[in-house]
């Protein structure tokens, strides 16, 4: 029996989230719409080892604000349906307004793990990332360089996306096992 | 892996105050805190959010204090910062990014978007931006008409000859030939879907540029260079794509309204798209004009043309006046991003997820209109002329309502009704009822590998046509193909419509194609990208619209003389 | 101070305000236009809509809005331009 995730897929427009959806799920892929909305809903699935990942691609946005209904969209799904981790989509090279997303992410406590994408055009552009220091900076949240068009990273991403899991697993069990102790 | 820790960012004295102040009462709430991060919640509220607040209406009750003490906080806060409290929250959020890119990044001197922003530097030219935004869409325009072309009269011939072969034969071994399952299953089912199936090689190619222009970044710029003209009509930039489209085919033009953000945008930019008249209409008009226009059978089509254009335009000044009056078109902020190549990858999802999309759902309803409209056309069992047929007689009952409009004879209006169904219908049962043409019963004698041989034949004479055409499309160059023959048939229907039909009730026939309902499988688009009541308005108000303007052709025509 | 709209291309500007609906001036906000922000006009005056240039995002900017946004010239302001 696979064990079973669920990981939506945030970012801004053209910051490269469709390629690593692509690139996590391939082909096998399905196009609905959102439930009553008219904006499409992607899913697809991702198998990695013994983990079945399902991953929900949210419309891509600049903020959560609620500003437009794709924000409502990817807002309400992150508090709703409580993904099991969200991988954000970022443009290595446009970091400080790809950032504006991620902190919002943050903000709603939702378990994140960065996708730090096309970072070898930011790396042309002659930007320096030191990738310790700005995952220190987020609060420890894991930072994945990604070349999502070369399929760079991907692996890596998805097994900081399964630790993080894993991790929240491990603590919820805990805590509910201190909570019936005491 | 290291525990991760929450980031705090500070939104400054005050509001700092405010947020704590609201989340010792957000605390008190369980069916708050077990919801929502209570931060996050209580600068929600501050920040005005009607979604959040009504949310947490719902789960505490209306007359609960927290809203009361949010509508405090919130003038307190108004108070300091006026219409400028969301900004300064961006602001603080933007001071801790800046901290923190300054900190992990280094910037070396490197190439920055200089060759992105010396292809925009001409792309979006003042001048050449619409010259540049006019060649590309002509280019698109031409690739999704003549590449499919070949493809599409070789899947016709291929559905009506040997699949049709193939399912007679499969049918009278099963000892069903020549029964009503036959009949149903042939003339019914197999037409109907096969007369959609005949469009996939359009929406290949379509959805095969529309990626192209995505993936590129170029939409972003051509909405940019258009969003000025566009507005003029109360469209947005981005409508102008779908509305090209329409040219080629409704259906497309629909889904394509997709890549607009505001939904009133998409409603209205897909209720315009079906006046831009498409390929399917443009056999009715030709038979028509050849009938009867004699010399002047171009102008008439061109006319016919810019009519559905001149709707359009006043259609959409009309909309803006009256149901989508609150509703300016929204402000215009779009990101440029860099170009990029498209990966081959990429676009080929994008193509699958799109016409998968389209088959899912538009042969479903094909199926069933296929299904009902076999019935009809044979029912009562055994009917032998057409107009004795349910469908006969529903058309001579709906007639008399065309005949302010100078057609109201059931063959005319049993077309335009056939014609819901898809306008490449149309001269089919004008053709069928006047000249009583039954449509040949596939012979089954050919073997499959007679069949399989004239596939792939045909297959690669639809090739050889595309590249021949590809090839004419360099300016200066042109190599003759067998487009290139005029087709000169439909003679007998020709003289069949001149006994039927004055030059003046034609025009008002014509004019009634352009702009009632395109097909079916519009109306399923409509409804499936709009909503039900969308779709039904625009039913009902394209169906008046033509039957206003062919009233008034055909009863303008006679005031002036000209029937 | 001069609305948006009637800045040449070409020129550096800094962002002083923001007049329009809320919601339009929060989403400028969010995209990184706030108050004290400079930025780069690289298609402007005359008709339709403005090109803004700031990091590596390239905006661009129905002309409506941009009569509603005031700026001021970033070399006049006092301050020393710092990259661009």
């Amino acid at each position: 029996m696979p064990k079973q995730l669920t990981v939506a897929l945030a970012g801004n427009p053209n910051a490269g989230k469709s390629t690593i959806f692509n690139a996590l799920t391939g082909a096998r892929q399905h196009v609905g719409n959102w439930p009553g909305k008219t904006v499409e809903k992607k899913e697809g699935l991702c198998r990695y080892g013994d983990y079945e990942i399902n991953v929900v691609d949210l419309p891509g946005t600049y903020s959560l604000s609620a500003y437009s209904l794709e924000e409502v969209i990817a807002r309400d799904y992150l508090l709703e349906a409580k993904p099991d981790v969200v991988i954000d989509v970022i443009d290595a090279a446009n970091l400080e307004r790809n950032l504006y997303l991620a902190i919002q992410i943050l903000e709603l406590e939702s378990p994140l793990v960065i996708a730090l994408n096309m970072s070898d055009i930011a790396a042309a552009r002659g930007l320096r990332i030191n990738i310790a220091k700005l995952s220190e900076g987020l609060g420890r949240v894991p930072v994945v360089p990604t070349v999502a068009t070369k399929k760079q990273g991907i692996d890596e991403l998805i097994r900081q996306l399964i630790s993080v899991a894993e991790l929240r697993y491990s603590e919820e069990k805990s805590y509910r096992r201190g909570k019936k102790d005491g | 892996m290291a525990e991760q820790t929450q980031i705090r960012i500070d939104y400054g004295r005050d509001i700092e105050r405010e947020i704590a102040h609201l989340q010792e009462s957000i605390a008190q709430h369980t069916s708050l805190v077990s919801r929502y991060p209570s931060r996050w919640l209580a600068l929600s509220l501050l920040m005005g959010d009607e979604e959040i607040h009504s949310r947490v209406k719902e789960l505490v009750g209306e007359k609960n204090e927290i809203l009361q003490q949010v509508q405090e906080s919130v003038e307190r806060l108004r108070g300091i910062y006026g219409e400028e409290l969301e900004i300064v929250i961006a602001d603080r959020r933007y001071g801790f990014i800046n901290g923190l890119v300054r900190e992990v990044v280094e910037r070396a001197p490197g190439e920055r978007r200089t060759l992105s922003d010396k292809l925009d530097r001409i792309v979006t030219h003042r001048v050449l931006g619409i010259p540049i935004f006019l060649v590309a869409m002509w280019l698109v325009f031409k690739m999704t008409t003549e590449i499919p072309g070949p493809y599409m009269d070789w899947l016709d011939s291929l559905i009506s000859g040997p699949v049709a072969r193939w399912l007679v034969t499969l049918l009278r071994f099963m000892g069903l030939g020549g029964s009503w399952v036959e009949s149903l299953l042939v003339d019914g089912v197999l037409a109907g879907v096969g007369g959609v199936l005949v469009f996939t090689p359009v929406l290949f190619s379509l959805y095969f540029f529309l990626a192209l222009l995505e993936d590129s970044g170029y939409m972003a710029r051509a909405a940019f260079v258009m969003d000025r003209l566009m507005r003029a009509l109360g469209l947005h930039g981005k409508s102008f794509l779908p509305m090209l489209l329409g040219f080629g085919c409704t259906v497309p033009a629909i889904y394509a309204t997709r890549t607009l953000e505001n939904q009133k945008d998409r409603v209205l930019t897909g209720l315009l798209a079906p006046m831009m008249s498409c390929g399917a209409r443009l056999p009715v008009y030709t038979v028509f004009a050849v009938a009867f226009m004699g010399r002047y059978a171009g102008r008439f089509i061109f006319a016919l043309y810019l009519l559905g254009i001149i709707w359009a335009i006043l259609t959409g000044l009309l909309l803006r006046r009256t149901l989508f009056k609150a509703e300016r078109a929204a402000p215009f902020i779009l990101e440029l991003p860099p170009y990029r190549l498209p990966t081959l990858r990429g676009i080929l999802i994008h193509i699958w997820e799109r016409s998968s999309l389209f088959f899912k759902k538009a042969s479903t309803i094909i199926v069933a209109v296929s299904i009902v409209l076999w019935l009809l056309l044979n029912l009562p069992w055994g009917v032998g002329d057409p107009q004795d047929s349910l469908f006969g007689k529903a058309s001579s009952a709906v007639a008399p309502l065309l005949a302010p409009a100078g057609f109201g004879r059931w063959e005319a209006t049993g077309a335009l009704m056939t014609g819901f169904l898809a306008k490449e219908v149309v001269v089919g049962t004008l053709s069928q009822v006047y000249l009583g043409e039954e449509s040949e019963p596939p012979e089954a004698s050919s073997s499959i590998l007679q069949d399989l041989q004239e596939i792939g034949v045909g297959f690669w004479e639809a090739t050889i046509e595309t590249c021949r055409e590809l090839i004419n499309l360099i300016p200066g160059v042109h190599l003759g193909g067998e487009g290139d023959e005029q087709e000169g048939e439909d003679t007998a229907l020709v003289q069949a419509l001149r006994r039927d039909f004055t030059p003046l009730e034609a025009a008002a026939f014509c004019v009634f194609v352009l702009l009632y309902v395109p097909c079916a499988v519009t109306v399923a688009a409509q409804r499936q990208e709009y909503g039900t009541r969308w779709a039904l308005f625009s039913v009902l108000y394209q169906v008046l619209l033509a039957w206003i303007m062919s009233v008034l052709v055909y009863q303008g025509g006679k005031l002036l003389h000209l029937g | 101070m001069m609305p948006l709209s009637m800045v040449a291309s070409g020129e550096t500007v800094r962002l002083i305000a923001v007049r329009g609906g809320r919601g339009i001036c929060f989403r400028l906000a969010e995209l990184g236009l706030v108050p004290g922000a400079t930025f780069q006009v690289i298609q402007g005056s005359g008709q339709g809509p403005l090109i803004l240039a700031f990091g590596e995002t390239r905006l661009a900017l129905g002309r409506g809005m941009a009569h509603k946004i005031y700026v001021e010239s970033f070399m006049r302001g006092g301050q020393e331009c710092q990259n661009n």
